[in-house]
């Protein structure tokens, strides 16, 4: 990946379904409608990387009006794939760059961002913020590009000097849906539209703040199903001792300042409720 | 606009805007605005034309206007310099101006702005805070034993203290800075306790918040930081992948909600690289 190129081709079997891009070494998001001829049934996907290797990658989510997906890396950890693709928010009046082709197409799409993102109305229904693109190259159709990411060119503004030092193109967009000729509709026309990475962020649960502190708590969340053959008494003096630890830590937060004393009261309330839930056979800390 | 209008805050940043969306004659407009800018009355003058002026900038920095760009700064230590900024309102704006200093690595000004916002606090808050912050700014720079220094006094400042939210943000940058210094110093009980006050306050942040703002999403980050650091100094490999992760989805978040080149995506970017390479 030393072109820093974030494409995938999502693939099943032998069939190529359509293009994905890497925006997480764990997550590969693409446009639902790529998976539109997968099989029945079927979740798991080859995703092939560009330096020709392949991965597994499963099926998390879908968001039917947005036509967006979102695709697991297995074992994202241990492929040695970059943490993070560089992204950013679009700007209007820059070139763009598609590093991706088709499987037999030789072609490489570049342009210009057009406007701001703008709500667009999808050819699935649904409304997504949209980076509305011209294509410099002409072909007949752009579908087999769909899913791929667009990156742009920093400090390519008209009059603007170029943004020294930076290397990276960061991807800015999602490949959606080619627009038709407005005066022949049987054509399709150099505008392209893109779903913007932003969008993408803020559609998936996955990348909610909600989501990502939940995974951050994870241990301390899951330390009860560590033990779920555990005897009633067992399970019931870790309780009292966890919320005695934790009522010690409040004190010493409460003398310490991280606390005030009304907030250390309160902290106190929702600690013995929670033991009492807990005592009473709820689910710990939830 | 003729000189001496004393454009608004408004107007400056409008006329940015529109040549950030790529509208060829407002760059014009934007290099009268910056022409005029130092001899404008009221450009730092409260909290709230600080938090214009950092907006300005960063639109600036999104234009690759790199000469605006420091020249605005001169501006801005010009009047930190001549303490232009009315008493009433110094210590803030100089807190605000700090930051920007030291998003820039002009450690300098950053010292000075926050020396002047030491002797002008006018609450107990005021002045927890500005220790705070400037604990937080020296642990950016490395400078262990100040850092610790103005952490603990913002610490001693707490006591006693009421209200819950006000105080909050205080509170989450001293223990930053400790648990930071607690690492730095290979003290990892002490690190534990202070990632577990992180945690407890990144948590209660992100709940006053709400999860859209940004300042919710630094929450995260920092909590997650700190567990990484935990993690790794547990060799728990695979809590540290999974908070790599999070570091991630949080690096794209910022980047695409405040633009790749705000200091605060830079900063979560610079983050990843270092705990990606921890756990590589």
């Amino acid at each position: 990946m030393s072109e820093q190129e974030y494409w995938v081709r999502i693939r099943e079997g032998d069939r190529c379904l359509g293009a994905g891009f890497l925006i997480t070494r764990a997550y590969v998001v693409t446009a639902l409608h790529c998976l539109r001829w997968r099989s029945p049934g079927n979740l798991r996907f080859d995703l092939q990387l560009p330096d020709g290797r392949s991965v597994l990658g499963r099926l998390r989510e879908e968001i039917k009006d947005a036509d967006l997906a979102l695709i697991a890396v297995e074992d994202a950890e241990t492929h040695g794939l970059p943490a993070a693709s560089p992204t950013d928010w679009p700007r209007p009046e820059v070139g763009w760059r598609g590093t991706y082709c088709p499987p037999g197409e030789g072609t490489r799409l570049s342009g210009r961002v057009t406007h701001e993102p703008v709500d667009y109305d999808s050819a699935a229904g649904g409304v997504f913020k949209a980076v509305q693109l011209t294509v410099d190259q002409q072909l007949g159709t752009y579908d087999g590009y769909s899913g791929s990411p667009v990156d742009t060119k920093p400090g390519e503004q008209a009059g603007q000097p170029s943004h020294e030092g930076q290397a990276e193109r960061p991807v800015v967009g999602i490949l959606m849906e080619e627009r038709l000729d407005r005066a022949d509709s049987s054509k399709v026309s150099n505008v392209l539209i893109a779903a913007s990475v932003l969008h993408a962020v803020h559609r998936f649960r996955q990348f909610s703040v909600g989501y990502l502190e939940h995974q951050v708590c994870v241990p301390e969340q899951r330390r009860d199903d560590r033990v779920p053959e555990q005897a009633d008494e067992d399970r019931t003096a870790q309780n009292l001792t966890s919320t005695d630890l934790h009522l010690r830590q409040l004190q010493k937060w409460e003398e310490e300042g991280v606390l005030s004393q009304a907030e250390a009261a309160e902290e106190r309330r929702w600690a013995l409720r929670d033991l009492r839930r807990r005592l009473a056979g709820g689910a710990a800390d939830d | 606009m003729t000189e001496g209008s004393a454009a608004p805050w408004q107007e400056r940043i409008a006329i940015a805007q529109d040549a950030v969306r790529g509208k060829p004659e407002a760059l014009a407009a934007l290099q009268q605005v910056l022409d005029e800018l130092p001899q404008q009355e009221g450009v730092l003058s409260t909290p709230a034309s600080a938090g214009h002026f950092a907006h300005f900038l960063a639109l600036l920095r999104d234009l690759d206007m790199s000469s605006a760009y420091e020249n605005t700064l001169d501006v801005a230590r010009q009047w930190v310099e001549a303490r232009r900024v009315p008493g009433q309102h110094r210590c803030l704006v100089h807190n605000r101006l700090a930051t920007v200093f030291g998003e820039n690595g002009d450690r300098a000004a950053a010292r000075m702005a926050m020396d002047a916002a030491l002797q002008s606090a006018q609450s107990p808050l005021d002045e927890a805070y500005t220790f705070a912050h400037y604990g937080v700014l020296e642990a950016h720079h490395g400078d262990w034993p100040r850092a610790v220094a103005f952490a603990r006094q913002a610490q001693h400042r707490t006591h006693g203290t009421d209200r819950a939210d006000a105080w909050l943000e205080v509170r989450m940058r001293i223990a930053s800075v400790l648990f930071l210094a607690a690492c730095e110093d290979a003290d990892h009980l002490a690190a534990r306790e202070h990632a577990q006050s992180l945690k407890f306050l990144c948590q209660r942040q992100i709940n006053r918040w709400g999860p859209q703002h940004p300042r919710a999403l630094e929450a995260l980050v920092t909590m997650a930081s700190a567990r990484h650091e935990i993690a790794r100094i547990d060799g728990d490999l695979t809590s540290m992948d999974r908070l790599t992760d999070v570091l991630a989805v949080a690096a794209q978040r910022t980047s695409t909600e405040l633009g790749a080149r705000h200091p605060q995506a830079k900063s979560v970017r610079e983050l990843l690289q270092r705990v990606h390479a921890a756990t590589e």
